[in-house]
Order: C-alpha cells, then structure tokens, then sequence
C-alpha cells in the first residue's frame, strides 16, 4: 500500500503559502527536510483543492503544503464525532489529512487530494482556544476541544511536533480537555513531557483482522498497545476507542477475543474511559470514496441513511451496543463505557 | 501499457521524437495531423496559448483514453543563474503570466531530472528575463489548462530543455533539433518510466464487463435505476468476491414481454451478485 520504488517518497515537495513563510514553524519544517523541493503557492487551496488529481496515486508520495490557517480556528462539534457526554464539544485542525490511509475513513471521500496541510499559525489557534474557553456554554465542564479530527496528529509529530505545542498550550489553561486521537505508536514522541490532567490521549484500538484488511499503513495492535502502556506509565489520561466496530465475519468472537487480549495487556483500572462506534460516513464522502477505490468491500454493504449519514442498520447497531457494552463491563465501570448512538 | 501522448509546439520539436519511435502521420477526423506508432502519439500544437487550446483540446475531444498521460516537451528560455543551456528540467510550477493562474503538476514518480518553475508568456522574452525564476516558453500554461478537462493531473507531465538564456529568439529548426536529439536517451527513459509505472489504475470493471452490462441494459429493458443497481451490484460482486460477471451472459438471450417478467429477472441477477 505505501510507495513503490519509482515513487517519490513522502514530502518530497513542500508547497508553501504565500504568507507562511514567515512563520518560526514553517522554517523548522523546512530544516527537517533538507532535499524537498520548495514550490511557492499564492493559497494553498491552489493546490490542495486542483481539480483533476487522483487520492490514491497521491497516496503513494504524499506532499506537505505549509499554509496560513484563516477564521474559522475552531469548529463546532457534528453528529459523527464522539463528544463522550460533555457538552462544550468543539474541534480543530491544524493538519488537514492524515498519514494513515484507513479505508472506513471519512477522510477517503472528504477532500480532493491526498496531500497534507499543515496550518503554521498556532498561536491563532491558542488565541481563539483561549476565547472559546471563555464562552463556552455550560461553565460547569471543561471545553472539549479535539484537535485530531480531520488527522492523526500524533502519527505526525516526529514530522511537525503540533502535539507537543498543543500540550504545553492546555499546560496552562484552566478549563479545557484536548482530545488528542490517534493510531500511532509514536508515544515516544511525548516521552519527555510531563503528562498533564488537561489532556486525554485517546488511542483506537482494532482487531488485528480490522487492522490488515482496513487499516493501511498503521502500527499494528501490538505497538499500539505498547504505547498506551508507555503513556499509562507516565501518568496521561488514556482514552481507549473501538470505533468503528467492524462487521467482519464472526464479529462479535472476533471482538470478543480482541477485548480480553486488551485488558490483558493494559490495566483496566488506569483507563480514563471508553467510546465505541460502529462504521458511519457522510453519504457524499461515501460515494466519492467508493469511485476512488471501488475494491474495498465496505463500500457494498447495506446501510442506512439518516440525516445524511450512512451506516450500518439499526438493529445491528444495537446488537453491537449490547455486545460490545456487556464485554467492557467484563472490564470497566458502566460510566466508563460511551456508545456513539446517533 | 500506459498510453503516451507527446505534445510539442514547433515541429522541429517533434522531429527528432517522430524520427526516433518511427511514428507515422495521421489525420484525426477533427482534421489534425498527428504522429503515432503503437501506445506513442506525437501532437504539434503550434506556438502560443491560442493554438494550443484549438488544436490541443479539439484533438483530446476526440482521443483522449483512460491510459493517457500527456508529456509536454519542448525548448524554453532559462534564467542565467539558475538553468544551463541544453539541460532538460521537469516542471513543478506553471504561471500563466497573463492571468496570475497557477497551476502545479503532481510530482510522484523518480525522474532525476532537476525540476524548475515555469512562466507562460505571451511574447517570447529577449531581455534577459531577469524577473523570472526559472523557464520561460508560450505554451505551458494553456496546454494545462486544457489537458486538465481530460487528462487526470498526476498523468500530466512537463519537460523543457533550455535553449537560451532569454536573450535571443532561438528560431533555427536545426538547433532545436539537435537540442532534442541531445536528450533523446533521457527522454526514452521518462517515456518508458511512465508507460510502465501504476500511475493509471485498471479500473474495477473492464471493457468485456461495461459491455455486458450495456447489452443486459438493452436486452432486459432495464430502467435507468435498474441499469444503475446493476452496475453497483457487479462492481461490488467483483471488488468483494473477486470473481468475473460473465456467467450473467446467460441473460442477454432472455426475452422480456412485461414489467413483471423484467422485475422478475432483475432481482434473480441482483440476488446472484449478491451471493
């Protein structure tokens, strides 16, 4: 699935907005990659939003385009994502796409290129993080902020450390839980910070058959687990996701199996909490999705379509709550246990 | 093998290329002349934005295929400090300078080839052309423009060999010739990377399957919903069971008389994709 020797490899050209080069963390991506050609843009949309340009063949030399992130800064919270019960759930984007290339993505369909955008005004960002902290509704939860939506933002760090400068940022702010979500097992990325109490790393964990078939180019499980229990140790906040719960043959043993091999090797009591989710893609990402790759089976199956969402029908949505719910409870207290439920 | 489409403004471009794979001219029935020996087609455009969109997008209307990838080839002017006369560079920028656009080719594939920008004039440059970066030439930003509508834009591919220093108007057949000639081997090289490379994917449902499934459409009377769900069943068929839909052949001899018996036969197709 990753580049074939004729390819080149990944960011081997850095396209930089007009603008973002000023910026101190433009120069320090740059400097990590010495031989990448440099080609100037006026917006970055001029290249990450070319008509005409092919996900899959950008897949396999994917690029970076430096780019100056304009308002909006902070997004509020849609139907797909987990807010986990608390209710001043926003997100944000600081790199837009992912290294990963997990076939049950929504990032499959969303945007028309392959290629990464990395927003190098941070500072914007804390500014308008800073700001929503301020106004968020309920005062009496923290804001919920996750900055891991639209990417994988720890699979990036040792690239741009964007989790790092996120983590010393809810250092010091009061009232704020960063959710950072990932599939990497680049914990030791974060080894030399000091864990703190503002941040959730929020690990999704899949059998090792959801892993091969659907995952591309991920850490297997096991490294995975390696790194939720580096970070345990250290003393983070560790949510763990089962999202999507996959519909493979024999699901619920393959489940099954796959949750006692987790809670044996990571202490169930040390975990923050849970969430579970079953396949959902936005209809039009769906489609454009399936013309990009039409050979992945999960683009044939019979779903349901609600408010514009596809997924999986409703009787085998609950059938996943009640087998997937009564398993952790094996494990977890009930409160630890979040079902996405849309 | 991919299908390669070179494209040159002069016809002294061209030569050493239509020379060198023995092409022999043709007429496409817009009435283009063009050059052509197996998977290689040679197109001349003429000089100048104008002519490349007439001639460049009359000839792809009528050409074009799935396994295109279209290399522009041709001499261009080159800053002084930073090309060297008869080097051929591959092009990661394009500006047109009439408009402002911009337009980026997808760099995937491992060409060794040094890369530079290039700017789209609309009068060749003879002062020197101090205030571009890289390469100068007339066409580059129209032939994107146009190739774009048909031409996927990781399969379009730039390469210019500098032929001045914008300076002078190089306008001798016989320089450009041998500024072609000169790169020969290296352009063999790009041209067999990119016939052989997996940048254009074979697609889920091949010529015999678009054809069967035409000919299910017109003998069962299908309605366009039909005609649509068949197509989704069998892509899905292929892509989850990994097997061939030819034994659906057998449905082409059946004779339809109602809706019933349509609907009938219909859903015993859909059942047997599903399987």
């Amino acid at each position: 699935m990753r580049s074939a020797p004729v390819y080149l490899p990944d960011f081997s050209h850095i396209y930089i907005e007009e603008g973002a080069e000023k910026y101190p963390l433009t120069q320090d991506i740059l400097q990590r990659f010495p031989d990448a050609v440099h080609v100037s843009i006026p917006d970055y949309k001029t290249a990450f939003n070319r008509s005409g340009q092919d996900f899959i063949q950008q897949k396999k030399s994917m690029k970076l385009i430096l780019a100056v992130k304009k308002p909006p800064f902070i997004y509020e919270s849609t139907d797909i994502l987990q807010d986990a019960g608390f209710e001043n759930f926003v997100y944000a984007t600081p790199l837009l796409n992912c290294l990963y290339n997990c076939q049950y993505c929504f990032l499959q369909g969303m945007y028309p290129s392959a290629n990464l955008v990395a927003f190098v005004n941070e500072d914007n960002f804390f500014n308008e993080v800073r700001n929503a902290i301020s106004h968020r509704e309920n005062r009496d939860q923290p804001l919920v902020l996750s900055i891991s939506y639209n990417t994988d933002l720890l699979a990036f760090e040792n690239i741009i450390p964007f989790c790092k400068h996120w983590i010393e940022f809810a250092a010091n702010q009061p009232d704020v839980l960063i959710e950072i979500r990932t599939k990497s097992a680049l914990f030791n990325a974060l080894k030399n910070i000091d864990p703190n109490r503002n941040v959730l790393l929020s690990w999704t964990l899949s059998p090792k058959v959801v892993v091969d078939k659907y995952e591309w180019d991920t850490p297997p499980l096991a490294k995975r687990l390696k790194a939720v229990r580096q970070a345990l140790a250290k003393g983070w906040n560790v949510r763990l996701c089962f999202d999507p719960i996959m519909i493979v043959p024999e699901w619920q043993k393959v489940y099954s199996h796959f949750l006692d091999d987790v809670f044996s090797a990571l202490p169930a009591d040390q975990i923050y909490d849970t969430v579970v989710g079953v396949f959902r893609m936005n209809k039009d990402f769906f489609q454009r999705a399936r013309k990009r790759e039409p050979r992945v089976d999960i683009y044939y199956k019979d779903y349901e379509l609600k408010d514009g969402v596809l997924s999986i029908a409703k009787d085998k949505r609950a059938e996943v709550k009640t087998v997937i719910s009564d398993k952790l409870g094996q494990y977890l207290e009930k409160k630890k246990v979040n079902i996405w439920n849309s | 093998m991919n299908h390669i489409l070179i494209t040159t403004a002069l016809q002294a471009e061209a030569q050493p290329l239509i020379e060198h794979y023995q092409l022999e001219k043709k007429l496409c029935s817009a009435n283009i002349f063009y050059f052509q020996r197996g998977v290689i087609t040679c197109l001349t455009t003429g000089v100048g934005g104008k002519n490349v969109r007439k001639r460049l997008g009359a000839f792809l209307k009528e050409t074009v295929s799935r396994n295109t990838i279209l290399i522009n080839m041709g001499i261009a002017g080159g800053n002084r400090d930073a090309t060297e006369i008869g080097k051929m560079y591959s092009i990661n920028k394009i500006t047109d300078e009439k408009n402002g656009k911009v337009w980026l080719p997808d760099k995937l594939l491992k060409t060794g080839l040094p890369e530079m920008p290039l700017s789209s004039v609309s009068k060749g440059v003879t002062d020197g052309g101090n205030q571009y970066a890289g390469l100068v030439d007339m066409e580059g930003a129209a032939i994107f423009e146009t190739a774009v509508q048909f031409i996927p834009v990781h399969c379009l591919v730039f390469l210019k060999i500098v032929s001045d220093h914008m300076d002078v108007i190089l306008d001798s057949p016989e320089q450009v010739v041998s500024l072609i000639n000169k790169r020969l081997p290296e352009i063999d090289g790009l041209i067999s990377l990119m016939q052989n490379s997996g940048l254009v994917r074979t697609p889920l449902l091949n010529d015999q399957h678009e054809h069967l499934l035409n000919g299910l459409k017109k003998s069962l009377k299908l309605t366009a919903t039909q005609t649509y769900q068949l197509k989704d069943k069998a892509e899905g068929f292929i892509a989850v069971q990994n097997d061939d839909i030819a034994f659906l052949s057998q449905y082409l001899k059946v004779e339809i008389k109602t809706k019933q018996e349509r609907t009938k036969i219909f859903h015993e197709i859909c059942t047997s994709l599903s399987a």
